[in-house]
């Protein structure tokens, strides 16, 4: 595995835990202003994810195989 | 017309969980979302800490939900481990590599119960759930 493909990893879950904390506190939310911006930085996560996805498409996340 | 909400959704659970992830963030957010749907859970950051919560709490813990590649003690080997003593155990195992590679790198065969990391809370619920019911 080269250190590229640890760094998307671990880029990744940064990603995957912003969104998923953002996630449960929209879930416990009832004040619409946090509501909403609660969903601004869920929404940034979920963008994120995809534009990483994006740019390293997952085959290139993944641990070298043999072919 | 509304469809019913199905009963095994609004069911909390009850049963103990065994949770291994070297990465902080992710641990916390997975115990977290175990905890609302009711499971009671150990987290462990690395597999000395999870054999020793094993070791403390054995006849209650029911699954053990694990990241497969991780520095040291890997999640199948640990998993090979707890079974010797706890031959029930059932195991989730959870990767941010796809599930093909992670499953090569680790020695193990596909088809064994998998989550792909990053998860939403109701797809890593229920994957808990599937990999209890089995």
């Amino acid at each position: 595995m080269s250190d590229d493909d640890k760094a998307r990893h671990d880029f990744k879950n940064q990603l995957a835990i912003i969104r998923g904390f953002a996630e449960i506190l929209l879930a416990e939310e009832t004040m619409e202003t946090r509501r909403r911006d609660l969903e601004e930085i869920h929404r940034a996560a979920v963008n994120a994810l995809g534009l990483l996805e994006r740019m390293f498409p997952s085959r290139a996340d993944a641990p070298h195989l043999p072919t | 017309m509304i469809a019913p909400v199905p009963a095994a959704s609004v069911t909390r659970a009850s049963e103990t969980v065994l949770l291994l992830e070297d990465e902080e963030g992710v641990r916390l957010l997975a115990t977290r979302i175990l905890a609302k749907a009711g499971y009671r859970v150990y987290d462990a950051a690395d597999g000395d800490e999870a054999e020793r919560l094993f070791a403390a709490h054995r006849h209650t813990i029911d699954l053990l939900v694990t990241d497969v590649i991780m520095p040291g003690c890997g999640g199948p080997e640990l998993f090979a481990r707890l079974q010797v003593h706890a031959p029930g155990l059932r195991v989730l195992y959870m990767s941010g590599y796809p599930e093909q590679s992670a499953a090569h790198r680790a020695g193990i065969g596909r088809g064994l119960p998998f989550v792909q990391k990053p998860f939403t809370a109701a797809q890593f619920v229920r994957h808990v759930r599937d990999a209890l019911d089995r």
